[in-house]
């Protein structure tokens, strides 16, 4: 191979190094401004947001036909199933027949058994923390929807 | 300015030797490889499909995949790295450990939280999919199709770390160092092995850090001059090394306050940044060899 051609080859791959280069870059940053998350594109939001004393958590009941109450998914060890929780904020936007299947696939992971569960109900809870007892407390509790399954 | 961006693109396609592509694309895929091997994908069949949820690259695909065939996928993975490791068709055993390390991935994050575990891996292994692998001949080559490749996944995880700084910037401005944001964040990280999270190793330590609001304003502002300045501790070759050490302490210590797995960040980092911390014509585990590295930049 000349050194004309050599040079050649060398500066073809140098156009195709930068446009994969600064494909990946750019396709990177515009993910990032614009906050996308299609994974494995993301927009890099690890804890970025500042977290402060005023704490709430969502927290899925079943309400059984005997009067008892049992909230669902804390047993749970699978992880991939554990984090579902996070879908626990869409349920009140979804049209009732979802509502109901997302409710089912709750109840069926945590093992408990639809037909003696009269409503499953999704509370926000408002939580404390104790410096003494290194602890979150419980301090307040509000029912955003109520799903019969 | 003009300038800058001249010479940012004239290192970033600087030609280098043969056998650093080859370094890195075989410890990447033994991050790779060791992820796939250690967790047990199988669980991904457990998840209802009514409580898929997150756009990924496998949303196409919305059934459940059955246990056997996740366990598939694996075994492929594996045999996959297995061949880079003997290099034998590397780059396109490569290709196939990408594409079962992205599914089974993708699969186990799409439940509505956005996984970041293994995305820095995947995403610095995505530019080894358009790299050229040596043949043995021309390991001790020095080409510019031999040094792009290691120079743009040194920009991705540059990029991937600026970025993580940048948002903690927009979206909660200063005060994310300077508030007690720390302290909260490990008192929150402290309480999730209740709610199924990792116990974490260094619980009274943790306690502790957080008690005292300075410590963790300290680390907050460690960790986000860390993430800001990853170009500039990357672009320089003799600082890539520190920047593994850094990553790793960064790493190490959510993972013992909070229990949060993030290893596979630091071993991508270390898969990239120590070959390249290395001279031009010093090759990582072969013996010291005499290298042609004429035109391969020295940082």
């Amino acid at each position: 191979m000349s050194d004309q051609e050599q040079s050649a080859e060398q500066k073809r791959e140098a156009r195709f190094g930068r446009a994969v280069t600064w494909s990946v870059l750019a396709v990177m940053a515009v993910v990032a401004v614009g906050q996308l998350e299609l994974w494995p594109l993301t927009a890099f939001r690890l804890f970025s947001e500042t977290r402060t004393a005023d704490q709430t958590r969502l927290e899925l009941v079943a309400e059984h036909r005997d009067g008892t109450d049992q909230p669902l998914l804390v047993s749970e060890t699978n992880p991939v199933v554990v984090t579902t929780d996070r879908q626990f904020r869409d349920l009140p936007g979804e049209s009732e027949e979802v509502q109901r299947e997302m409710v089912l696939a709750w109840l069926s992971v945590s093992g408990v058994d639809p037909a003696t569960v009269a409503s499953v109900r999704l509370d926000r809870i408002a939580r404390e923390y104790d410096e003494d007892t290194r602890t979150w407390a419980d301090v307040d509790r509000t029912t955003i929807v109520s799903v019969d399954p | 300015m003009r300038r800058l961006w001249s010479r940012i693109d004239e290192r970033l396609v600087a030609p280098g030797p043969g056998f650093r592509v080859a370094e890195i694309q075989i410890l990447l895929a033994a991050v790779i490889a060791l992820r796939l091997a250690t967790r047990d994908w199988s669980l991904i069949a457990e998840r209802p499909a009514a409580l898929r949820d997150g756009l990924t690259v496998m949303s196409w695909y919305t059934g459940t995949p059955t246990p056997a065939a996740l366990v598939a996928v694996q075994v492929v993975g594996l045999a996959c790295a297995l061949l880079v490791f003997a290099r034998v068709r590397p780059h396109l055993a490569f290709i196939g450990l990408w594409i079962a390390f992205t599914s089974l991935t993708a699969l186990w994050g799409s439940s509505g939280k956005v996984m970041h575990n293994d995305v820095l891996t995947v995403l610095a292994a995505s530019v080894f999919l358009f790299a050229s692998t040596p043949h043995a001949s021309g390991w001790r080559d020095v080409r510019v199709r031999y040094g792009w490749p290691p120079r743009a996944a040194l920009a991705v995880l540059a990029m991937a770390y600026f970025v993580s700084g940048a948002q903690k910037l927009v979206h909660s401005g200063p005060g994310w160092v300077f508030s007690d944001n720390m302290t909260w964040v490990l008192r929150l990280g402290l309480s999730a092995h209740l709610s199924g999270g990792a116990r974490p190793v260094a619980e009274d330590l943790a306690h502790a850090v957080a008690q005292y609001g300075w410590v963790s304003a300290s680390l907050a502002g460690g960790a986000l001059l860390l993430e800001l300045t990853a170009p500039l501790w990357l672009a320089v070759r003799r600082t890539r090394l520190l920047f593994v050490v850094s990553v790793t302490l960064m790493h190490g210590s959510i993972w013992l306050f909070i229990g949060l797995d993030y290893w596979a960040w630091p071993l991508t980092v270390a898969a990239v940044a120590v070959p390249m911390s290395l001279a031009p014509d010093r090759a990582l585990w072969r013996r010291a060899e005499v290298v042609s590295a004429a035109g391969a930049p020295r940082r």
